[in-house]
């Protein structure tokens, strides 16, 4: 953990309580930009962003120092997110698939949000890139976001979704290439 | 498209700067020949950067203060007490005011008078048969407990011949009469020995130095 954080959880753990306040600051944009594509609704996204700060100081006492800070609470984001996903849908959507050959077998899994004309005609302001994105089954859009939006390395990523890395990568793959491929579709 | 290509299986590793040192150079070599692969990591390093483009400005989002300061409500100790306190109050006092409203309105009907005298009768007609009861209960479970026991016949047993005793000398007409006198005199010596009112208390025999 950074030096940062490491002192940041320390006063948390100590009573101070403009740690507190410091520790939302530092990362409730990240959260909720992530929850907010994750889930879309910037309603939905502001509850998932809180439940994950609460989630996270009530488990405080029980966070392994040795564990990448910024890891643990995107995997509090990511859990509590698809969560949502799949609440509001009332349809399973597996987060962690069973792979093959360290490949994904499941690719095609229905998306549960919108689809791309959906998400362009109902924001004509956002782009193609982010409709795309959107389309994206949820376990591949999590990684995508995880990598691109948030910069984490694939050992971070593998550490916030309880995955293994070979997993991570391979989703990762899947996920950009499905990307390029709706693109290529639709120059 | 590199749908025969090999190679073609490390872009996104070399993009993501994920190859070994030696598998790069490779790669890069084979880049040179390799038209399809080439076009592969051109489009690749394209998407990348309309990703990270429409993703950047998410990054930048801020829900603001307000959700701030709704996740530190829920976390923050000494807000959590104040929220806990501000909400037991809040029951406390609106409970209060309808509660007393409730009972102020109650009160001022011409009709609840009438039924609370009603209803005191009642509880205490009640609350005496309750008592009475009660005590019936429990002394007649005591005497069944003593009839159990037999108390009541060796207490009897004893206390016959004592009487029988007694009362033997009273049927004579002689001793009766003198027991009689005695007593009667006895009350009249007492009656005789009342404290008066009016009368200096001190050396003065009467009943009360009998401690009555």
């Amino acid at each position: 953990m950074s030096q940062p954080e490491a002192g940041l959880v320390r006063r948390c753990l100590a009573g101070d309580e403009k740690a507190y306040r410091e520790l939302v600051e530092m990362y409730q944009p990240r959260i909720y930009s992530l929850s907010l594509r994750m889930v879309r609704r910037a309603e939905d996204a502001q509850d998932v962003t809180q439940e994950t700060f609460v989630r996270m100081f009530r488990a405080l006492e029980r966070y392994d120092p040795e564990r990448p800070f910024a890891a643990w609470l995107f995997s509090i984001a990511s859990r509590l997110s698809i969560d949502h996903i799949r609440r509001r849908k009332h349809q399973p959507i597996p987060l962690t698939q069973r792979d093959r050959d360290d490949e994904e077998y499941t690719i095609d899994v229905e998306d549960p949000g919108l689809r791309p004309e959906e998400v362009t005609s109902h924001h004509e302001e956002e782009d193609r890139t982010r409709a795309l994105i959107d389309s994206l089954p949820p376990h591949y859009r999590i990684v995508v976001l995880l990598r691109h939006q948030q910069d984490l390395s694939y050992e971070e990523i593998s550490e916030a979704l309880h995955l293994p890395l070979g997993t991570v990568k391979a989703r990762i793959h899947r996920a950009r290439a499905l990307l390029k491929q709706r693109i290529e579709k639709n120059p | 498209m590199i749908r025969d290509c090999r190679e073609a299986r490390h872009v996104q590793d070399y993009l993501d700067a994920e190859l070994a040192p030696a598998r790069v150079l490779a790669f890069e070599e084979h880049l040179k020949t390799c038209v399809d692969c080439s076009a592969e990591v051109a489009a690749y390093r394209k998407m990348f950067a309309s990703l990270e483009i429409s993703l950047d400005d998410f990054a930048v989002v801020d829900p603001g203060p307000r959700l701030t300061e709704q996740i530190l409500d829920r976390v923050v100790p000494s807000r959590l007490r104040r929220r806990w306190v501000s909400a037991i109050g809040w029951v406390y006092g609106v409970s209060s005011a309808v509660a007393t409203f409730a009972v102020v309105s109650w009160l001022t009907r011409p009709t609840t008078p009438v039924w609370l005298a009603q209803t005191y009768s009642e509880i205490s007609v009640r609350a005496m048969q309750s008592v009475l009861f009660a005590f019936q209960v429990v002394t007649r479970s005591w005497f069944e407990l003593m009839q159990g026991w037999d108390i009541v016949g060796r207490f009897v047993a004893i206390v016959s011949p004592i009487a029988r005793a007694l009362a033997r000398p009273l049927a004579d007409p002689t001793l009766g009469g003198i027991s009689a006198a005695a007593m009667v005199a006895c009350v009249l010596l007492l009656w005789w020995m009342r404290p008066r009112p009016g009368e200096a208390r001190e050396g003065v025999r009467n009943v009360s130095l009998l401690g009555f």
